[in-house]
């Protein structure tokens, strides 16, 4: 018996139904069980951040160079904050609501995203790389020069950051002190 | 000897038609009263699912004192006679061993060892739903003594097989005085069930559990199959005279013996169900008496037995 | 002894009432500050508040709301304790903040003047250990009672997620208070059919009337006041304050949020407004109707019960297709509403208020026509109007006792300002009078909805939020379908919170129970307990320790026969 159908028949005399031995749609607008898109997800962590009961926990594995987000619908109190900051739209409440079960294990879902690796000392990142990725993609926005000069940062990790270009700009600075300390009158 | 094996078939008969009637019953008007309240409901058989998962579990003993595991056999063991002595008009049965103020003794013998042995318990939730359940019956009795003395005098008889034979009889039947005692023993089919407005003894919902409260498991299950044969009991008496003896009366020249049995056999099943049906419905639209605001209306309606009788005694 | 309510001034606005109290109050406080602008604050030292308090309730619609305990060590070396005085007619909430010197905690108690204060001071010594002398009761109120006595929980040095001590470790021998040869004791909770949470009531019967009663709650006590210090951000407090009550959480997440955005002063956009009071109005409905079918069904009435779930499930639909859950709305959030309603959403809004509208004056009928539902309630559970405004009842009870109080009309909030509904008060304060406030009130609420959605304007949903300013304090109030709901907060640093009090409606109608209780029948015991609707999910907030150990008194013969025979006597 679909519940649509009778709130248009409102004429029925018996007004319960069968529901476990016969099933029962649900209005779409129900707030239902959460579900993350992997090929969406580029593993942030905000839906982390922003939900309250913290049943979505996200965990960085370094050893294996792996990003997990994982939702424990255990504590999830359906709310929709995770939909609400996700950039991307991965995860969404669908309209299920059936989620008894007998064993916890079911109650786990995780989706594991490989970390970005650093071209130059082999180190991996606490970004994925699809949050690289999407950074690229907001960078190309930036005018030429810039882009030329930050796509040479972007995919090293910090220490290798530090020593690439903090070496050279040492190097430039001890040259330009010397030139100007050559040019000075005494 | 063919009375005997007659006597002895239709005790059995009637005794497994207690059996099975009294929980299919229940299942009717609990289905009835579903259906008033505008939802499914259980299934018909539902008691007897009930009964049996009762018997399944594992059994209370009421507070440390072993003779109360007596009052549930007891208290069935009664209530099961009873079923025995249910008159069916021109049904040889062993109704006509026995007179009609037998019958409602034992009845109340029933009730009483099981309100007595609650008495005993130091609970005292069952001590006040006991304490309940006496009062209603000890106000009730005056409407029961005039029905009774009203029958008695109007129809002529006692016995309770004769009762049921001329209670159809144009001659009794049609008169006033007989219209108000039918009412009068529907009225006691009803408030002697407890059914809602007047199941003051087991209000659960209002911090009592009655005298049923400290039995448990098949126990529990005992008494619970008693009361509803009880209830089928008291069902049974104004049906068979009220609705079966004046139909069967009017067909009685048609049809032999043996037919005639079984047709009022059939005709006494039919109308229990109707009957239940419409108890049913009556039950669903009445909430809970409190046990002082119920005395004024049992007190006031036993006019309508004495007036059957006063009209009974001046031939009307 | 106060003297209630005996000085007139309903009929003054807010700044003369204001003089009048700066008058009236010139040597007895040191201090004053204006946080919002309904919420004014008097410093006083702490032997000044039992002549303070008894000042003001001398003034007419005056009510102790809460007494809140803050622990400012960190700040100035001192607890606090603020009184919270509502005045119904000017809305205004006046609070009295005494400090208290660590090493010597003690206020003077107030409990015997006005009644309203027996629970806020039991709870403040357990939670704070804040003494009050002359305080009789020194039963702890919330924390169980093998609790050690020393260990305080809400003191900012205890952490929230220390694990509590196991209850095995001591069981208390729960002696009866009083036992006379022939009182009867009959227990009724934790565990009893009629209770859809755990409560226990002592009730010494003679026979079938009560004598006394006595009451120990707060068995489902968990802790939501110290999890929202510890643990959450302010904006993800609505979703815990949502879940402090099964029935009435939206009241609790709007009173919340209208108490950070009065202190960090937000204003809300107009839409947000209206669809907040929507959602008010549908909780009231399906609270109403449920409270309905549960007094049918202790009455005995179960086709009532049915009837009135049937139509509350049309107001559970409605809900479910305007904010996604029939009962947990998540609408609210500190700046405005997170969703809104759109398209064909209003029309079977207004298609489902006509349904239940005529499938509720049925109901109505039914019932008002019923005699023995009319017999049982009627002169039952009466409370007499002095104890009534002692003890501070709020809500159906105090309008069924003659108080003309309603959160609505006297402290407007949402959007109630703009909208015309009436108030229903009945005078005898008997169950049946509460039973009538609770059914003409749904009334109100299905035309109110037809008001809103009429004139719900258009508009953004939500206003930005930047920061929330730390230390500063706000009331926020709502009317709760059981009475008025405050909430008190005080903002800390970081964007949390530094200190939640809420205070639901029940815990304010509850102690007034044992009262309504005395002289009645034992049969009448739970739909007087029923009248006040207790939601004890939202009296009892703090952790689950315990099961109650009670023990049955056993009765012997000379007992029984003297409970007989008394029976008789009443009945004859």
């Amino acid at each position: 018996m679909n519940m649509r159908k009778y709130f248009e028949k409102t004429d029925k005399w018996v007004v319960t139904f069968r529901y476990p031995l016969e099933p029962l749609e649900p209005p779409k607008e129900l707030r239902g069980k959460p579900e993350i898109d992997p090929d969406l997800c580029i593993g942030c962590g905000a839906c982390a951040q922003a939900c309250p009961p913290n049943a979505i926990t996200v965990h960085t594995d370094y050893d294996e160079g792996l990003k997990k987000v994982r939702i424990f619908y255990g504590r999830c109190i359906y709310c929709g904050r995770c939909w609400e900051v996700c950039p991307e739209g991965a995860i969404k409440l669908t309209n299920f609501f059936e989620m008894a079960t007998p064993n916890k294990e079911d109650l786990v879902y995780e989706v594991v995203l490989p970390l970005h690796r650093c071209p130059r000392c082999g180190n991996y990142l606490e970004f994925t790389e699809r949050q690289v990725h999407r950074a690229y993609t907001l960078l190309t926005r930036l005018p030429e020069e810039r882009r030329k000069e930050l796509l040479e940062r972007m995919f090293l990790c910090r220490d290798c950051r530090r020593q690439v270009f903090s070496l050279e700009e040492f190097k430039n600075r001890r040259r330009d002190k010397y030139v100007q300390a050559s040019q000075t009158p005494f | 000897m063919m009375d005997y094996l007659v006597y002895l078939a239709w005790s059995i008969i009637l005794l497994l038609t207690a059996l099975i009637m009294a929980p299919l019953l229940d299942g009717v008007r609990r289905v009835i009263r579903a259906k008033v309240q505008r939802r499914i409901g259980p299934p018909v058989l539902q008691t007897f699912y009930d009964l049996r998962k009762l018997f399944g579990l594992p059994s209370l003993i009421p507070y440390r004192n072993y003779l109360l595991v007596l009052v549930p056999y007891l208290v069935f063991f009664v209530v099961v006679l009873l079923s025995i002595l249910v008159p069916i008009p021109f049904v040889i049965s062993p109704s006509s061993t026995v007179d009609i103020i037998s019958f409602i003794y034992i009845l109340l013998f029933a009730s009483a060892i099981l309100i007595y042995a609650a008495l005993i318990i130091p609970n005292p939730y069952s001590n006040a739903g006991s304490i309940r359940e006496l009062l209603l019956i000890t106000l009730f009795e005056l409407f029961v003594a005039f029905t009774i003395v009203g029958l008695a005098y109007r129809i002529g008889t006692l016995n309770m097989y004769l009762l049921g034979i001329r209670y159809g009889w144009t001659e009794y039947y049609l008169k006033p005085s007989t219209l108000l005692l039918s009412l009068s023993l529907l009225i006691i089919a009803y408030v002697e069930g407890a059914y809602t407005p007047f199941d003051i003894g087991e209000a659960e919902t209002e911090v009592l559990g009655g005298p049923y409260l400290e039995y448990g498991g098949k126990y529990y299950g005992l008494l619970l199959y008693a009361l509803l044969i009880k209830r089928y009991v008291l069902l049974a008496l104004p049906v068979s005279l009220v609705f079966v003896s004046p139909i069967i009366n009017y067909v009685a020249d048609i049809f032999n013996g043996f037919t005639l049995m079984v047709l009022s056999y059939g005709l006494f099943i039919i109308f229990m169900f109707l009957t239940m049906m419409l108890f049913s419905v009556i039950e669903a639209f009445n909430p809970r008496y409190r046990v002082d605001i119920v005395y004024k209306p049992i007190l006031v309606s036993a006019l309508i037995p004495i007036i059957g009788f006063i009209l009974g005694w001046f031939g009307w | 002894m106060v003297n209630f309510w005996i000085r007139k001034v309903e009929d003054l606005s807010k700044e003369e009432l204001l003089e009048i109290i700066d008058r009236e109050l010139k040597g007895l406080v040191t201090d004053k500050y204006v946080p919002t602008n309904n919420f004014v604050v008097y410093f006083a030292e702490r032997e000044k508040i039992p002549a303070i308090i008894e000042k003001l309730m001398e003034f007419s619609y005056t009510r102790l709301s809460v007494i809140a305990g803050n622990d400012e060590r960190y700040y100035m070396n001192k607890l606090s304790l603020t009184y919270i005085i509502a005045f119904d007619k000017q809305d205004l909430y006046i609070g009295i903040r005494t400090y208290l010197p660590f090493y010597d905690p003690v206020a003077p108690s107030i409990t015997d003047m006005v009644k309203a204060a027996w629970w806020n001071e039991r709870e403040n010594r357990d939670l704070f250990g804040i003494e009050f002398s002359g305080l009789k009761d020194k039963r702890k109120l919330v924390l169980p009672e093998y609790w050690p006595d020393n260990v305080h929980p809400w003191r900012k040095d205890y952490p929230y997620n220390k694990p509590v001590m196991d209850w095995r470790e001591g069981l208390p021998d729960y002696t009866p208070v009083r036992e006379t040869k022939d009182v009867d004791v009959i227990g009724f909770g934790p565990y009893h059919m009629v209770n859809d949470e755990p409560i226990h009531w002592r009730l010494y019967v003679k026979g079938e009337v009560i004598v006394d009663a006595e009451h120990r709650g707060f068995h489902n006590w968990r802790g939501i006041e110290k999890i929202a210090e510890g643990r959450l951000t302010y904006n993800q407090i609505p979703f815990i304050a949502e879940r402090i009550c099964g029935i009435c959480g939206f009241t609790h997440a709007t009173a919340y949020v209208q108490a950070i955005e009065s202190l960090a002063r937000i204003d809300i956009p107009d839409r947000a407004r209206y669809i907040r009071s929507l959602m008010l109005e549908i909780e009231r409905i399906e609270s109403h109707l449920l409270w309905i079918g549960i007094a049918c069904h202790i009455l005995g009435f179960d086709t009532g019960f049915m009837l009135s779930w049937k139509t509350r499930e049309h107001i559970m639909h409605l809900a479910e297709v305007l904010t996604g859950n029939r009962k947990t709305y998540g609408m609210d959030i500190v700046g405005g509403v997170r969703r809104d309603v759109l398209g064909d959403r209003i029309n079977k809004a207004i298609d489902t208020v006509k349904k239940i509208r005529a499938e509720y004056k049925e109901l109505y009928n039914m019932l008002i026509n019923n005699t023995i539902l009319v017999k049982r309630t009627r002169g039952v559970g009466v409370l007499p109007r002095e104890k009534a405004i002692s003890y501070g009842v709020v809500g159906p009870v105090a309008r069924g006792a003659g108080l003309d109080i309603d959160v609505r009309k006297d402290h407007p909030y949402a959007a109630y300002k703009e909208l015309s509904f009436n108030v229903p008060v009945y005078s005898e304060g008997d169950v049946l009078a509460i039973t009538l406030v609770r059914l003409d009130e749904v009334f109100e609420s299905l035309d109110l909805i037809e008001q809103i959605l009429d004139k719900l304007p258009k508009g953004p949903i939500m206003a930005e939020v930047k920061e929330i300013p730390a230390n500063k304090e706000a009331v926020g109030v709502v009317e709760a379908p059981r009475g008025e709901d405050i909430h008190y907060v005080r903002s800390g640093e970081y964007n949390k919170i530094q200190r939640w009090r809420v205070r639901a409606p029940s815990y304010a109608n509850i102690p007034p129970v044992r009262e309504m209780l005395i002289g009645y029948r034992l049969a009448d015991a739970p739909i007087i307990y029923a009248s006040v609707d207790p939601c004890l999910a939202c009296t009892e907030r703090y952790l689950v320790i315990d099961i109650e150990t009670g023990k049955k008194t056993i009765i012997s013969d000379e007992e029984l026969k003297a409970k007989s025979r008394k029976l008789s006597k009443t009945m004859g």
